[in-house]
């Protein structure tokens, strides 16, 4: 069977030189798409880029827990190199040479909700009430990872990946329920299901080196309506106001992401690439009928991590918990949510302090599956850069100073691993500029500037640097 | 960019908050009333602007002082696209079940359907299940023929071809499809379908479903010479909005053909179409969606209250008091002529096995059959607070939470805007101590009442949930607290009431919570929140509301037959 495109080219993004080499290869094929075998000559010897001179791919992630820590708790006891945990970091002590710490940062975003800053860090710029009802806050500004999609990931299957671990918060208001926004009001819902993530990602995928070539019937049938979809989309586009222009805008270039995918050779040739598992039942609760986030986390991280080593994407945030989780830990007593205990738990808290040992392992979990993966000279970590932050430093009080603030990965040498840093009183933007600019988004100034506020930078900070 | 730059100072952030804090507090004093809410000084006497549609052959005037809000698309929710689906391709036809859930912004999912933007992993998995609709759609000789009934064995001929683009494409569309579109189709199918038709008619549907013309209903009406109080719609454009608010789902051909033949122009041809949709199954539905959206009943599916503390909490429950609070709803909704609040006070209600245990109800047989039940006459258990779906949908994992309670009756109930707690500010109430003991849940608020700074807000909310301390957290009646004796006495507004029946019977003369049902609807209905310019068609709305005997189906219908139901602002 043979389609043609009806109006060729009216989607299609500009190629980059490696693909165009495998896309020209198959396009005398016309239709059906075909495994490739592992070109090894596309490769440098050492494996540390593409023989084109092209280097291997820099990722940017975020992940995300709720309700902060106890900072005083938390805060590494030395600076520098090799430091040494504070008692709440001690599920990362092994994990110190990977895993940057900034102490000190303060949110200049922060709004007058507790929880809102969820938003604020992530987009630099101040959250807004979108009703008159008082939960419903969203974001002025997109994300920015969305940010680093759109510049580091416009060649990849999937520009992102959202990935959500524990339970949505039901009706807390559309802000809390999410980490990554393409726009002020353009929430991103993230995958929770791993089976279905696996789907998403490898149904009819074939690492270059698996074997048995794969061949989609359905390609061609769906990539002939997408011209049609478009100039439908356009007609409708002529004839309603600018809101509405924008988010047709973003429906379109959602409609180019699937073309792009429909028109991307299902395979890939890196050599760290291989098909995963499919994931089966897990355990997400325990006889207490608790949350159990571990299982889950577990094998997403692992998709994650192949999705990233196979370059299917190379933009994800993980939100382990959202802003304001109302998670039940695992733990004996845990008998409220969680953020429901910060506020009530007198004292010294020993429930919440254990939740929030459990959150930092379980960014451990993560790391070490992206460390597990060798890539070039080293590991696939080392080509990312991960913020992994809360919405506010302390759940019980709210506070926005003296941010919870870790980085992991290289960056391909463009970051510090493994070191404690104190910025007292710092724009976390700054930080955001950091890592945007290690990743290679090229980025001149960061956050907001208006009327009311001014939190724009237009430097990093330079310690975190390499 | 036009600003020098300027490091936002600490002392300039405290000042930020403090500001913030006052006027958080500031929205607790007085009428709380959001300050852009139409109904905040509209509740009581109406200007009188014909709230009833007047019986004349042609559509009724708005008022004068009448002006549409701004028109924005609005996306088909989950539902909407499943029904709509079915509503095409038939009730046979297998949808995927990983569809994104749809967010719910002022209370309702129709008004962030209109607002907010489609994600990339929503407009792919659309994609996915228009692939694994199309699929189905001509799957079998069968399904070929109800999809192409002119297609004779394997043939669709041309005329046929253009025959189905039409039909199809009208239903998919809710109206004609114009030349431009038909054509579009019409060369899609040919050129996919070049060798075998049937992918050529299967590519149709793969691009109708994608298709943007269906994925969002475009309600914006024209501009008619004369008249500047905003666009009005065409009778397609009605069906849809008729349609989407009283079942759910796109117009059937039966509202389609009403539409074309022009009898939607009149407000009587207009209430004869609304008055046959209202007496479909597919209303009942659709409102009890509006039900479960108002009184938060999705938080139900993931009860939070432990097993341990709660020896009947089952992994059914919450489903259960789901079911309660939607049947009781119907019922006085839909059935018989009921005051709509009634729902307030009315000692009917239905339960199964484990509601009738959780309630201390006997006679009940165990199973999760639901009878409808008489409650006791005993002052204590009636109406919709009386129901665990709000008493354990308001309450904290361990405890009660009379916070909670007076917040919900206050935003659901009485459409008053309760603040968040304002930052910097710990929430912590001290727990109980060895030199405290146990005390109850007014003994620890108290520190809400001496503290200025949340008392603005909490002496709107506390007192209410005071009153409702002899439910647990599960909802369950209890005499006292933990041994400790339970003094339920309390105020609404200054009001004194002793008992959930007396709570039940001040809500109910409130003319608030007959403005705010309007309110809602209203929302629910049009996807938007409401605004200024539109103060007159909710007034006209409760005052029918209230003129009817507060009958559902009457502000349903007053809502559909007003002279601004055929409105719309300009496009922003």
């Amino acid at each position: 069977m043979r389609f043609h495109r009806l109006c060729s080219g009216t989607l299609r993004s500009p190629p980059i030189p490696r693909r165009t080499l495998l896309r020209g290869a198959l396009l005398g094929g016309g239709a059906t798409w075909v495994a490739l075998p592992l070109l090894e000559s596309m490769l440098n010897s050492s494996g540390t880029a593409l023989a084109d001179g092209l280097p291997l791919p820099q990722r940017l992630g975020v992940f995300f827990w709720g309700n902060g820590v106890h900072p005083a708790r938390w805060k590494p006891k030395t600076l520098g190199a090799n430091w040494t945990p504070g008692e709440q970091l001690m599920p990362l002590a092994k994990l110190t040479d990977r895993i940057t710490v900034v102490s000190g940062m303060d949110n200049w975003t922060a709004g007058t909700d507790g929880h809102e800053a969820g938003a604020s860090i992530l987009t630099g710029h101040h959250a807004q009430l979108i009703s008159n009802s008082p939960k419903n806050i969203a974001p002025t500004f997109e994300s920015f990872d969305q940010l680093a999609a759109r510049k580091i990931g416009a060649d990849t299957r999937f520009q992102s990946l959202q990935l959500r671990i524990g339970r949505a918060n039901v009706r807390q208001g559309i802000l809390y329920d999410y980490t990554s926004w393409s726009g002020p009001t353009s929430p991103i819902e993230p995958e929770r299901d791993p089976v279905a993530l696996y789907d998403r990602l490898f149904t009819g995928f074939q690492p270059a080196n698996g074997g048995t070539p794969v061949v989609d019937q359905t390609l061609a049938l769906r990539r002939s309506v997408l011209d049609t979809v478009t100039e439908d989309l356009n007609a409708l586009r002529a004839n309603v106001g600018a809101q509405d222009q924008a988010r047709l805008d973003e429906h379109f270039s959602h409609l180019r992401a699937i073309e792009r995918r429909l028109d991307m050779p299902a395979s890939e040739d890196r050599a760290a690439c291989s098909l995963p598992t499919r994931p089966g039942a897990f355990e997400d609760k325990n006889a207490a009928g608790q949350e159990l986030l571990a299982p889950r986390l577990q094998l997403m991280s692992q998709l994650l991590a192949m999705a990233l080593a196979c370059d299917l994407t190379r933009v994800f945030a993980l939100q382990l918990t959202g802003a304001v989780a109302l998670t039940r830990y695992p733990i004996a007593g845990f008998d409220q949510d969680q953020h429901q205990l910060t506020h009530d738990e007198p004292g010294d808290q020993p429930l919440v302090h254990q939740s929030i040992l459990q959150n930092m392992e379980h960014f451990g979990t993560l790391v070490s599956a992206l460390s597990g993966i060798p890539e070039g000279t080293g590991s696939l970590l080392d080509h990312c850069a991960i913020l992994a932050t809360s919405e506010c430093a302390e759940g019980r009080s709210h506070a926005q100073k003296d941010f919870p603030i870790m980085l992991a990965g290289g960056a391909s040498g463009k970051l510090r691993q493994g070191v404690h840093v104190s910025a007292p009183g710092e724009n976390t933007n700054k930080l955001v500029f950091s890592l945007l600019n290690a990743v290679g988004c090229a980025v001149t100034e960061f956050g907001e500037q208006s009327n009311l506020h001014d939190a724009r930078v237009t430097e990093g900070l330079a310690t975190i640097e390499a | 960019m036009g600003f020098p730059p300027k490091r936002l100072s600490a002392s300039s952030g405290f000042f930020g908050a403090a500001a913030a804090l006052a006027l958080a507090c500031g929205a607790c004093t007085g009428n709380i009333e959001a300050p852009d809410d139409p109904n905040g000084a509209q509740v009581g006497p109406v200007a009188g602007t014909g709230g009833t549609p007047t019986s004349s052959g042609t559509a009724g005037s708005v008022s004068a002082d009448f002006a549409p809000a701004g028109a924005r698309l609005r996306r088909l929710t989950r539902s909407q696209y499943a029904s709509s689906v079915k509503r095409l391709l038939g009730e046979g036809v297998t949808l995927p079940g990983d569809l994104e859930e749809d967010p719910a912004i002022a209370g309702y999912l129709s008004v962030a359907a209109s607002t907010l933007g489609v994600s990339e992993r929503r407009v792919e998995q659309l994609e996915s299940a228009a692939l694994a609709l199309s699929q189905q759609a001509v799957a079998s000789s069968p399904a070929r023929q109800k999809l192409v009934p002119c297609a004779v064995g394997a043939a669709v001929d041309a005329p046929c071809l253009e025959h189905f683009v039409t039909t199809f494409g009208r239903r998919a569309l809710r109206r004609p499809l114009t030349q431009v579109e038909r054509d579009r189709y019409l060369v899609l199918a040919k050129q996919v379908g070049a060798s075998d038709p049937w992918l050529g008619v299967q590519a149709v549907v793969l691009a109708v479903l994608q298709s943007p013309l269906f994925l969002y209903r475009r309600e914006f009406g024209a501009v008619v010479a004369g008249d500047s109080q905003g666009r009005v719609l065409d009778g397609y454009e009605l069906a849809s909005r008729l349609s989407f608010f009283l079942e759910d789902t796109s117009p059937d051909d039966a509202l389609l053909e009403s539409a074309a033949a022009g009898k939607l122009d009149t407000d009587d041809g207009l209430k004869v179409e609304a008055e046959r949709l209202l007496a479909l199954p597919a209303a009942r539905t659709s409102l009890k969606g509006f039900a479960a959206e108002t009184l938060h009943l999705a938080n139900l599916a993931a009860l939070p209250q432990i097993a341990g503390f709660f020896p009947l909490l089952t992994s059914t429950l919450g489903e259960s008091m789901r079911s309660e609070a939607l049947l009781s709803f119907e019922n006085v909704a839909f059935e018989g002529e009921h005051d709509f609040r009634d729902l307030l006070d009315t000692r009917q209600t239905y339960v199964n096995g484990e509601l009738a245990r959780l309630y201390g109800l006997s006679g009940v047989p165990d199973g999760a059959a639901f009878l409808q039940v008489t409650l006791p006459d005993d002052g204590r258990r009636l109406g919709l607070l009386g129901q665990a779906a709000f008493l354990a949908g308001s309450s904290h994992a361990s405890s009660a939470s009379a916070t909670r309670r007076g917040q919900f009756i206050r935003e659901a109930l009485l459409c008053q805007a309760i603040p968040p707690p304002p930052p910097t500010v710990s929430t912590t109430l001290p727990d109980d101590s060895v030199e405290t003991g146990h005390r109850t849940a007014r003994q620890k608020l108290e520190l809400h009442r001496r503290d200025a700074t949340c008392a603005a807000c909490h002496a709107q909310m506390d007192p209410i949930g005071l009153g409702l301390e002899n439910f647990d957290a599960l909802g369950s009646w209890r005499d006292d607290d933990g041994g400790l004796a339970i003094d339920a006495s309390s105020e609404l507004d200054s009001t004194p009431f002793k008992s959930l029946k007396e709570l039940a019977h001040l809500l109910r003369e409130r003319p608030e919570v007959t403005a705010c049902v309007t309110r809602n609807v209203f929302r629910f209905a049009l996807g938007h929140q409401e605004t200024p310019g539109e103060a007159p068609y909710l007034a006209d709305l409760t005052a029918s509301f209230e003129a009817n005997g507060h009958r559902f189906r009457a502000l349903l219908l007053a809502l559909t037959t007003h002279p601004a139901f055929r409105r719309a602002g300009e496009p922003e």
